[in-house]
């Protein structure tokens, strides 16, 4: 705190040169007071920062195991981009995703196949010196008894070494607190073992005019029913029904913003979002009867396209 | 035909004796390997589907907040930033804030409480969720090469709350599904 009320004073000393006819030390003196009356009030502030240290060469692998060996593997280069030798941890770790897409770790299910407790990483943790690249080789084993399946997991490339705390307070009746930040970079896997499939399903597909926005809402719920996860692209026609009750496409929109939209299997998967148009960007829609036609692809053409339609009427 | 019968008989485990201790010298061997160009996708069994170098720096900085003893709620601020080619992969990113459940003095603690939102400066986020343990969500379609992920959490402090500096670890852990 004292370092920092000093540099605070020194720069407005500097400042207070330039002011004619202010005596610097009246200006210095109403600065400090009120610095002191801000700190009586309870609450300050310093920031420091924390770059990454590393980068990976593969941030996503997708693996299928030999139905001979029951065996896959995969391998990382790690590379340093730092001017210190970086220590760095490999935690293999157990992820889904929610119903809102949030990706969320968790232990693995307590019972049946633990993928977790059949992965074998070389290393598991090293010393990265500057500019230096390291291969960390993995092999994950899936037992015969399972068929067709998928395995999601990361490998979470964590950096140990600690963070030196900056601007710590010199025994003052106050309560400091300090959030030293990690940058963390992660491989994701995902472990085939026969051939998986997804099946998604569109539970749901509603569109609504948004009295706040006055903006058409489009709700969608989807399931999937397979044994893989779906990559989806969203599009979404917007066709303007004339009054001749003839059907003009007027505007395309993307759903989440071209995003992907993924779906896990037994995740059931919501969206609600306003319809962004791509052509008709800030203009109010036109009143009139609206047909939405949706299409959902798969990145990975590993389904039919799935279709569905709305209708909507703006008043 | 006595000696015979004993060498076949004895003849058995050893074989499968150095069966297993090849395989294992051949385990440990790709093992300790040293890297080979390529390594990733040589293999028949690996397919490497996504094969841009992931040359993104993360620099993340956070506010270091000082409250007087007393009843006080203050709020800690966490800014990512992404630079690189994160705008190439965003179809599939996803980031994470992965607070602490307690900052630390070493003999007394402080409970940490993620708000329960994640904003994003030049709009490059979206569908932010917040969560006990931190918060996660999918990066939108980029800006340029740089994006900017701000999150927060608060830690309340009582009368009884000894002074003293008290400090935790967030991790901002960035990837693709």
């Amino acid at each position: 705190m004292t370092r920092i009320y000093r540099n605070v004073l020194s720069w407005f000393s500097l400042a207070s040169l330039s002011l004619k006819g202010v005596p610097p030390f009246r200006v210095n003196s109403i600065i400090a007071l009120g610095l002191t009356l801000i700190a009586a009030i309870g609450i300050s502030t310093a920031a420091y920062a924390a770059v990454s240290s590393y980068y990976l060469d593969q941030s996503r692998l997708e693996l299928t195991v030999n139905p001979k060996t029951g065996l896959a593997s995969g391998s990382v280069k790690v590379t340093s981009s730092s001017a210190t030798t970086t220590r760095i941890r490999i935690l293999p770790k157990f992820w889904v995703l929610d119903e809102q897409s949030a990706i969320r770790y968790i232990d693995p299910p307590s019972t049946g196949f633990n993928i977790l407790k059949n992965i074998l990483i070389n290393p598991l943790e090293f010393s990265l010196p500057p500019a230096q690249t390291k291969t960390v080789r993995f092999m994950v084993r899936v037992p015969d008894s399972i068929t067709d399946a998928e395995f999601p997991l990361q490998l979470v490339f964590e950096p140990t070494s600690t963070l030196e705390e900056l601007n710590r307070t010199d025994g003052t009746k106050v309560v400091q607190s300090v959030l030293n930040v990690v940058p963390v970079f992660t491989t994701t896997v995902y472990v085939y073992k026969g051939n998986p499939q997804p099946n998604t399903l569109i539970k749901g597909f509603t569109c609504s005019m948004d009295s706040a926005t006055q903006k058409p809402l489009i709700k969608l719920n989807l399931e999937n029913v397979g044994n893989k996860h779906a990559r989806l692209f969203g599009t979404l026609f917007v066709n303007h029904q004339t009054a001749d009750q003839k059907k003009a496409l007027w505007d395309v929109v993307k759903l989440r913003n071209g995003n992907l939209i993924f779906v896990f299997p037994n995740v059931p998967r919501q969206l609600t979002e306003p319809a962004v148009l791509n052509k008709h960007t800030d203009a109010p829609w036109p009143s009139g009867s609206y047909q939405l036609d949706l299409e959902l692809s798969d990145e990975r053409n590993s389904q039919p396209v799935l279709k569905g339609s709305c209708a909507l009427q703006v008043p | 035909m006595i000696t015979v019968l004993r060498v076949a008989s004895s003849f058995t485990p050893r074989l499968s004796l150095w069966v297993g201790v090849i395989g294992l010298v051949l385990l440990t061997h790709w093992l300790t390997a040293p890297p080979r160009a390529q390594a990733a996708s040589g293999s028949a069994t690996t397919s490497a589907t996504l094969t841009v170098p992931v040359a993104t720096t993360v620099s993340c900085s956070s506010t270091t907040v000082t409250a007087a003893a007393g009843n006080q709620s203050t709020t800690l601020t966490v800014t990512c930033i992404l630079t690189g080619n994160p705008s190439q992969l965003a179809s599939g990113t996803a980031n994470a804030f992965m607070y602490p459940a307690t900052l630390t003095n070493g003999a007394n603690s402080l409970a940490v409480t993620p708000v329960a939102t994640v904003t994003s400066p030049d709009g490059s986020i979206n569908s932010i969720l917040g969560s006990a343990s931190g918060f996660s969500g999918v990066l939108a379609s980029g800006t340029g090469n740089t994006w900017r992920i701000r999150s927060s959490c608060t830690v309340a402090t009582t009368a009884t709350t000894r002074s003293g500096t008290y400090t935790g670890t967030v991790q901002y852990v960035w990837s693709t599904l």
